[in-house]
């Protein structure tokens, strides 16, 4: 790990180091948000492994387990998840704002689609 | 003591090449003095006070260890308060920096060091243990710069040696290529530096950089001449935050209005993270934006500035050969247009129908407002050369004229527009990337028979880089060797992401390679799907 990454606090006390936008509205397709959490989970998956790092095995990482310090993607890839999550799901960051730590793990991402307005 | 601290300041910073002092009469107009600076991200923040001492450490141990005049030193580390005091330290005894990507694999940084013999390497507590041992390989003296607290007491600054910098000395090597063979290095002298810094501040001012923010790397022109040191030599607050750091660039809004930031500069994919996932700033501060390094489309140049609800955000152009930011768009009436650059920044620049730069083109060689040429630009910040390839320095520049391959016209106005390049290199968010630098590793490879690199249109970086690759044999195992023996000499950011298996590669007449065609003829293909290759446990074709 990097001297910055280290040096980056974690999501919880970037809240505090920001003030993020207040979360305003949302929109959720109703066929996704009918889905079960397991198949938006193979959908999630089977998305990451078109961003991922070819050498690294998605099968490896827990579903808590940082993507990006793990190693799976690249930071940049970031931008690639909202991009797939607005179309997929219809979630305008724009609008809503967006704490790193939403985007960070597999877990962490599918509470962000099944509670968009949390 | 302030006194002192003025004295130690104007000693690093204000000398001319008769080494006269300054009440001795220097010649040397441009006033430098630096401010404070800060890590938004860490919290740190190190006054003047704080950064003399920290500087004055560094002077004292760097001198102790033998550093002299001309030395060159790798610095392998960049983007936080020590990069700068290391920076400052060199240049007062008369060495050459030499800002290292910290992304390089040691293979690449063996070729810089080959290339250019380092006598010192600066290290921090991230640097790769790999990248350590290849510069004590190559006989470089490796320090780390937080090891310097000893030598940061409060004693005199006046037991440090005199300032040795000499305006015609070298003072940065940037590489802009060639890492994993003939590295190309633009050396930019402490003359052609301030001269930059001298054409930024006649035409851009000073007051809209008094809190400047830099999340650009400084191991390239764009970051560490323009938007770092042109504020922060001018006295002005500096913010540096780790580079490009996607967590970071979502709470850009809120990093503006915490810091009460005035200025910033930035590459277009900054933007295309901030616009979509930050809230834009809501206290008023940022005054002026610049955005550089690749092409800024029209439609996203407007949603910058209803983004930071300023109409001040300049498309700014720049080489690093040219010490960075050459022109930008600071007309006083302007629509954000594709291409539209605006005027010169203490350069002249010309279009000309042709780019030989065996000799000065007559002055019919020039094109009517309007007509496409190629960029011709003059500027007292031009570099030195490129380090030790006086053959590629030739290919050009002429009689102080430069071609830096971007194709473009000037209109009625004189604003310059930009339309295109005639140089292979792929721009991968503002980031240049060589085709030949990965073809020279790929090619190394014992189971290739050719390869061709080439850039692709990505909605996220602009471009990205696909490899067209020839092999012996096309099975996994051959894939999977060509995959290792290039993640291991390449840096992350130049290993290409579509990879095609072809039969031949393209080449003109004259045996060079055909990248548009390599480009189109790969555009018909799949790629490879490289991650499954690389699981796959069989080893047949594929």
């Amino acid at each position: 790990m990097g001297r910055f990454d280290s040096a980056l606090p974690d999501a919880s006390s970037l809240s505090e180091f920001f003030s993020f936008a207040p979360v305003q509205t949302y929109r959720l397709s109703i066929n996704k948000a009918t889905m079960d959490r397991q198949q938006r989970k193979a959908d999630l998956i089977q998305f990451l492994c078109t961003i991922q790092r070819p050498d690294f095995s998605i099968e490896d990482i827990d579903d808590s387990q940082s993507l990006i310090e793990s190693g799976l993607i690249d930071s940049l890839a970031m931008l690639q998840i909202v991009s797939y999550l607005e179309e997929t799901y219809n979630i305008d960051f724009r609008e809503r704002g967006v704490d790193p730590g939403e985007l960070s793990s597999i877990s962490a991402i599918l509470d962000l689609i099944e509670h968009p307005a949390a | 003591m302030a006194g002192e601290i003025t004295v130690l300041l104007i000693n690093l910073l204000i000398v001319n090449s008769k080494r006269q002092s300054l009440k001795g009469g220097a010649d040397i107009s441009l006033d430098l003095k630096v401010g404070n600076l800060t890590e938004p991200v860490s919290n740190r923040r190190w006054n003047c006070q704080e950064i003399s001492r920290q500087v004055a450490g560094r002077i004292r141990r760097y001198q102790s260890e033998g550093m002299s005049a001309c030395d060159r030193v790798f610095v392998h580390f960049g983007n936080r308060l020590e990069f700068f005091a290391d920076l400052l330290a060199i240049w007062h005894l008369g060495g050459c920096v030499i800002p290292i990507d910290a992304r390089l694999t040691a293979f690449e940084v063996e070729m810089l060091a080959r290339a250019t013999t380092p006598r010192f390497s600066i290290v921090d507590d991230t640097t790769d243990p790999s990248i350590v041992n290849q510069m004590s390989s190559a006989n470089a003296r490796v320090y780390n710069t937080l090891e310097t607290e000893a030598h940061a007491d409060h004693s005199s600054y006046r037991t440090l040696p005199a300032s040795r910098i000499r305006m015609e000395d070298d003072a940065l090597i940037l590489f802009t290529s060639g890492s994993t063979g003939g590295p190309k290095g633009v050396v930019h002298t402490h003359r052609s530096l301030r001269a930059r810094w001298e054409a930024l501040r006649q035409n851009l001012g000073l007051e809209a950089y008094s809190r400047t923010l830099c999340v650009l790397p400084t191991h390239f022109g764009h970051g560490l001449i323009c938007n770092c040191l042109f504020p922060w030599f001018s006295g002005k607050e500096l913010f540096i935050t780790p580079p490009f750091k996607p967590n970071l660039i979502m709470q850009l809004g809120s990093l503006i209005d915490k810091h009460k930031i005035t200025s910033m500069s930035s590459v277009p994919p900054v933007w295309q993270l901030a616009l979509k996932l930050s809230r834009p700033p809501s206290q008023r501060t940022l005054e002026r934006v610049h955005c550089g390094s690749a092409p800024l489309p029209a439609y996203l140049w407007k949603e910058i500035q209803d983004w930071t609800g300023i109409r001040q955000v300049f498309n700014t152009y720049g080489i690093t050969e040219t010490g960075s930011w050459v022109a930008g768009t600071t007309i006083a009436d302007f629509t954000p247009e594709d291409g539209l650059i605006g005027e010169p920044w203490g350069a002249l620049i010309r279009i000309l129908k042709t780019c030989d730069t065996a000799t000065l083109p007559s002055p019919d060689a020039e094109c009517k407002p309007g007509e496409l040429g190629y960029v011709w630009i003059n500027t007292p910040a031009l570099m030195k050369n490129y380090f030790n390839r006086d053959d590629l320095t030739r290919q050009v520049v002429c009689q102080g004229w430069f071609v830096p391959g971007d194709i473009g016209f000037l209109d009625e106005r004189g604003m310059l527009y930009l339309k295109g390049r005639e140089r292979e290199e792929i721009n991968k968010g503002g980031v240049k990337i060589y085709p030949d630098d990965v073809d020279a590793v790929a090619k190394q490879f014992d189971r290739t028979t050719d390869v061709a690199t080439f850039g692709f249109d990505d909605p996220l970086y602009g471009q990205d880089i696909g490899m067209a690759v020839s092999l012996m044999d096309n099975s996994n195992a051959t894939i999977r060797g060509l995959y290792q023996w290039m993640k291991r000499r390449l840096a992350e950011h130049k290993m290409p992401v579509r990879w095609y298996l072809v039969d031949s590669i393209p080449r003109t007449s004259r045996g060079k390679i055909n990248r548009i065609s390599v480009s189109e003829k790969c555009t018909q293909l799949a790629p490879l799907d490289l991650r499954k290759i690389l699981h796959a446990s069989e080893d047949g074709p594929i």
